[in-house]
């Protein structure tokens, strides 16, 4: 049997995955998603692995970006949000669980002192995660 | 850190470097990481991009990345 150059090109074929790591800094987060800056544009619709360092251990999770938008005046550097996708159930070294547990030991209503005539707030709707660069 | 993958089909050249064709192009200079399944063994390696351009694969416009190695980053058994 004869084998052309095709062929034996093709024996020699591997498939496999390309990946680039992209140093980012998270504005903000919160159980859905974050928000991050970084000096590289995405494509909206792109799915990546997100590292970050909180409180001296690494969470990661899976995210998919949803908006990347350049700063006006700032060179280089872009906005990208991205929402996390739940292809799998949160773990303890996952993200989402991260967040939400830092949420959650944040959340409640804060009294006021009797006698004062000031609202109790809701203190889990103005804490996000820390800013943090990875 | 975000690591964002793509699909590639991998062809070892020569001892030092690789070639890739992908979807996207890739960016001279950038520092990469190409994984692949090589007689059940799953192959990662750290590599450079030297360059890319544009090829036609199937009728369709794809980029051929040609990727120096910089060095294994290790295999695993499947």
């Amino acid at each position: 049997m004869i084998y052309g150059l095709n062929q034996a090109r093709i024996d020699d074929e591997a498939f496999g995955a390309l990946t680039s790591e992209l140093r980012v800094r998270v504005l903000n987060a919160s159980t859905t998603g974050c928000l991050v800056e970084s000096t590289r544009a995405l494509p909206v619709g792109t799915v990546a692995g997100l590292r970050v360092r909180l409180l001296d251990r690494d969470y990661d999770d899976e995210v998919q970006i949803t908006r990347c938008q350049e700063l006006a005046g700032a060179g280089s550097i872009f906005h990208i949000a991205m929402q996390f996708l739940s292809a799998a159930p949160p773990y303890a070294g996952s993200l989402r669980y991260a967040i939400h547990r830092e949420l959650h030991q944040l959340a409640g209503w804060v009294h006021v002192p009797d006698g004062t005539d000031a609202q109790p707030t809701d203190s889990s709707r103005r804490r996000t995660a820390d800013a943090t660069e990875t | 850190m975000l690591r964002v993958s793509r699909d590639v089909v991998v062809t070892r050249t020569t001892q030092r470097e690789y070639v890739a064709v992908s979807g996207q192009p890739g960016v001279p200079g950038d520092v990469l990481t190409v994984a692949f399944v090589e007689r059940d063994d799953r192959l990662s390696e750290v590599v450079q991009v030297v360059a890319s351009r544009p090829v036609v694969v199937d009728g369709v416009v794809k980029h051929e990345l040609q990727l120096s190695r910089l060095g294994a980053r290790g295999s695993e058994q499947k």
